[in-house]
């Protein structure tokens, strides 16, 4: 970079110091250290609070005491430092929970009585295959690590959101070794307001092996205590109509707004039903709480039937994405219509689905509030061209987000593009990330008609995130 | 061809030039969001004594070539802050093809109107200028006077070592 003489702009002097904290934050703890040694104003900015707001504490607990990396000594160093600053901690343990180096105990313990978090992020060991058989063979977590860990919610005092992303959730614990029990001790998690049980980080995350899970009657315990609760994630076979009626309770007005359920289904494994719920256990609950919504995501090959046990008339269904994996049918699409025409507001397709143009398009007529619509599946399935051009005029610029990849589009009428060569053909070309077209002229202007036509329909504002265009190619995207 | 007229925004910058802005741009300005309504029907533009005319114009080329380029996030509350994903060539040429000095300009613009990507990643930028680099060649980079005595420069030393790799 080229050196200005001339140039007045001193980095520290001019920039707010809340943007020089946000800029340290991209950098590693060493080179953090440098930039304090420059001069006062930076040395400052590294004890500030706010640059130690946020932390994740990452421990390998699977390997030998004996070769402790240099970054697990830094991090200890600096969290008997600045551990008093967190206030979103992160603490992540991989491995088998064999058991952390013991001299991490008393850092945690220290930890634990100096810091007031306000939000706890808990990725502590994998996904515990959910067979019975695997499960017996992995040991239990030493309970010394279960006791020291849990002394961050057995001292915290202002926690408001707790993120439970793995756990070791195995029955017959100690009482002191009981998340649960734990948390229903301590009085302050009256103020909890967000509660996440076992919700995957990231839709990419997934996977066949499953975590093992708190039953019923544990998330209906921890949750009792729970009375403000404002949003809740859990995975649908913790769902269950004591649960609805608890939250359902009159000193719940108004408290539980939103509940995100994971739908994770095993025919095999009795950990993995999905429940029944009564329509009315439902009902008292959008009740009590006039905008209570429901968001599912769906990841298993469900059965309609299976599903609706649980998605009953009443539900008040705002959102439902099928994930990648599941299966989706056009019966299970108007299944959805007839039930939730008044409540769903997003639908979001991930998977693969053949022939269902029309139980979309009556989706969308008879769903009169459904303003965000994605379809972006990993398939060449595809809509027909008028179907699109249908959807989109439906709503015209009252589209909140319509998004349809442009691969899921047949731009020639009833042409499978799975069978076809040129499926190869993209593929590989998008492997170069050459995004050459391989489409003679006659498509790529009918290619071009629909994008103008679609850009007409839904207004020209086009904005990424609220009023999303329509179609992308690659990661660039295709702008209309 | 289809032509709808696009509606704009006034915006009066500290050379007292006035940049009539799309709406589709200006909904990016965060702090612009609640008075949207209210540009929109005035016609006397809105002055920021702050920004001056350069960097105005830098911040609509950026939110022009960013427009409907990165998909919607999957899941808003997912969205992680601090994520450490590279900078794009593209980004990192044009935050940087003027200088430091437009670049802190850049930023703290940004800063003001509330343009979050903008924000994150010309901080990322910064942030690299940074990386890896001893302390000298920091005030080196980016012309900052050493103000500590030795004696301090040692203490501090002392009290942080621990976090040299």
């Amino acid at each position: 970079m080229e050196e200005n003489e001339c140039q007045q702009r001193l980095f520290l002097t001019d920039l707010p110091m809340e943007i020089i904290i946000h800029i340290l934050q991209f950098l590693p703890l060493s080179s953090k250290y440098r930039a304090s040694m420059v001069c006062h104003s930076m040395y400052n900015i590294f004890n500030d609070p706010e640059l130690w707001r946020q932390y994740e504490v990452c421990i390998e607990s699977d390997k030998d005491n004996d070769s402790i990396t240099i970054e697990e000594h830094d991090a200890k160093i600096l969290i008997s430092k600045f551990g008093k600053y967190f206030k979103i901690l992160t603490i992540n343990i991989c491995g088998h929970l064999i058991g952390m180096p013991k001299d991490w105990h008393p850092v945690l313990l220290k930890l634990s009585n100096q810091c007031s978090l306000e939000k706890l992020i808990l990725k502590v060991g994998p996904y515990y295959p959910g067979s019975e058989s695997l499960r017996k063979k992995i040991p239990r977590p030493p309970k010394e690590d279960m006791v020291v860990l849990l002394s961050l919610i057995r001292n915290a005092k202002r926690i408001k959101q707790l993120d439970i992303q793995y756990w070791p959730f195995l029955p017959d614990y100690h009482e002191d070794q009981d998340i649960i029990k734990v948390i229903v001790r301590n009085p302050t998690f009256h103020r909890l307001e967000h509660l996440s049980i076992l919700w995957p980080d990231s839709r990419q995350m997934l996977s066949v092996y499953q975590p093992t899970l708190p039953n019923r009657r544990m998330v209906l315990e921890l949750v009792s205590h729970l009375k403000n609760i404002k949003s809740l994630r859990l995975r649908s076979t913790m769902l269950s109509n004591d649960l609805l009626k608890e939250f359902a309770h009159c000193e719940r007005v108004d408290k539980l707004q939103l509940m995100k359920i994971y739908v994770t289904h095993g025919k095999s494994n009795p950990q993995f039903h999905i429940p029944f719920i009564n329509p009315s256990s439902w009902k008292c609950l959008t009740d009590i709480n006039p905008n209570f919504s429901v968001n599912c995501w769906v990841i298993p090959r469900v059965q309609a039937a299976v599903l609706s046990n649980m998605l009953t008339f009443d539900c008040p269904l705002s959102r439902v994405v099928f994930l990648e994996w599941s299966r989706v049918t056009d019966l299970m699409l108007e299944s959805i219509t007839s039930k939730y025409s008044k409540t769903l507001k997003r639908f979001e397709l991930y998977c693969g689905l053949k022939n269902y143009d029309n139980s979309l398009i009556r989706m969308v007529e008879e769903c009169t509030s459904l303003k965000h619509l994605v379809i972006k599946s990993c398939t060449w399935y595809g809509l027909q061209y008028r179907t699109v051009i249908k959807l989109a005029a439906s709503r015209g610029s009252g589209w909140k987000t319509f998004l349809i990849d442009e691969k899921n589009v047949s731009i020639v009428d009833n042409i499978d593009h799975a069978e076809n060569d040129e499926m190869v053909d993209h593929i590989e070309n998008k492997l170069k990330g050459i995004a050459i077209d391989p489409e003679n002229d006659d498509r790529k202007m009918k290619r071009m008609e629909l994008k103008e036509s679609l850009a007409a329909i839904l207004g020209s504002e086009f904005d990424d995130r609220r009023k999303a265009l329509i179609i992308y190619r690659n990661k660039d995207g295709v702008q209309i | 061809m289809y032509k709808k007229i696009v509606p704009q925004i006034k915006l009066e910058t500290y050379e007292k030039e006035v940049f009539e802005i799309d709406l589709d741009i200006a909904k990016k300005f965060g702090k612009l969001v609640p008075v949207l309504q209210e540009l929109l029907n005035d016609d006397k533009p809105l002055t920021i004594k702050t920004i001056n005319s350069g960097t105005l114009k830098k911040i609509i080329t950026w939110c022009t070539y960013h427009k409907g380029r990165s998909p919607p996030p999957e899941d808003d509350d997912n969205r992680m802050k601090h994520s450490t994903e590279e900078v794009s060539s593209w980004d990192d040429k044009f935050l940087q093809e003027d200088g430091q000095a437009a670049l802190f300009d850049l930023i703290s613009a940004a800063h003001t109107l509330d343009i979050d990507g903008l924000l994150d990643v010309a901080c990322k930028v910064v942030a690299t200028m940074i990386k890896g680099k001893a302390p000298e060649e920091i005030r080196k980079v980016f012309n900052i006077k050493n103000d500590f005595t030795q004696q301090e420069e040692d203490q501090v030393r002392k009290e942080n070592d621990w976090c040299e790799d």
